[in-house]
């Protein structure tokens, strides 16, 4: 009995062991990783109506690019984040 | 462990038939004069090559289970970074798209003040008031100091003078009685 006892303990030293698996996030994309535009500023001390409303119209061009870049961030992030956390769920 | 790597497993069923037969002989075939001699050396030996081969056993069989697990795993990491490219490719490609819309119709608005807004050009002066504020803007920066609002603004420590207060409640009038 003794003998069975140890003889068991010793078939299951063989235990389960973590796979060595390494899973990387991957790496963001270089154009998601483009500063966002600076606003333009008037630099002469006259300005004209439309000189006026072409660099307002310019700096809302650069607001909606930025707001762009921040939606397409958090929808890449999402995307990559179910990828990544779907390896190795059992399905 | 090199002996999983070199011994195929057969060899460790082998073993344990023999340490199996070998306790048995050692344990309840004492009354042989041969094995009897031996007995202690057969049980401790039996006993040895019982308990060696059955955790080699247990290791090979475990190593197996491992290995499919790890070549599972390894077809997920693959499968996982084929959808992370496809995905990376698509948002991207969604990006640039409504990047060049919206660079589109930043221009077009340019062209269309530079054609219809210029006509007004000679009847709204903008003041230089209206720059300072617009590069403030801008830029995300205070009011420059000619701008300022003057009053500082008012803060839970700020000091109140109550007199001119009281003076102009008491010389309110009267209401008169309901």
């Amino acid at each position: 009995m003794r003998i069975f006892a140890i003889c068991t303990a010793l078939l299951l030293a063989g235990c389960s062991t973590p796979v060595p698996v390494k899973v990387e996030f991957p790496p963001a994309p270089p154009q998601l990783m483009e500063p966002c535009a600076q606003l333009e500023t008037i630099d002469k001390p006259e300005v004209r109506l439309s000189e006026l409303m072409s660099v307002v119209v310019r700096n809302y061009t650069h607001y909606h690019n930025c707001s762009d870049l921040v939606k397409i961030w958090q929808a890449w992030y999402k995307a990559q984040s179910e990828v990544f956390n779907s390896i190795g769920r059992d399905k | 462990m090199w002996m999983l790597d070199w011994l195929p497993p057969i060899v460790f069923y082998l073993l344990l038939a023999a340490g199996l037969l070998i306790t048995i002989a050692g344990f309840f075939m004492g009354m042989i004069p041969v094995i009897g001699k031996y007995k202690i050396p057969l049980q401790i030996f039996g006993t040895l090559i019982l308990a060696g081969s059955l955790y080699m056993i247990g290791r090979t069989e475990n190593e197996e289970k491992w290995q499919a697990r790890v070549e599972k795993l390894q077809g997920e990491v693959q499968a996982a970074e084929r959808r992370a490219a496809e995905v990376s490719a698509t948002v991207i490609t969604k990006y640039v798209t409504r990047r060049e819309v919206v660079e589109k119709r930043g221009k077009d608005i340019v062209q269309y003040v530079d054609r219809e807004v210029v006509k007004y050009d000679n009847k709204c002066e903008i003041p230089k008031i209206v720059i300072d504020i617009h590069n403030a803007a801008a830029r995300n920066e205070p009011l420059p100091e000619q701008l300022s609002l003057g009053d500082p603004v008012a803060t839970p420590e700020t000091p109140v003078k109550t007199g001119e207060h009281n003076s102009a409640a008491l010389r309110m009038p009267k209401r008169a009685a309901p």
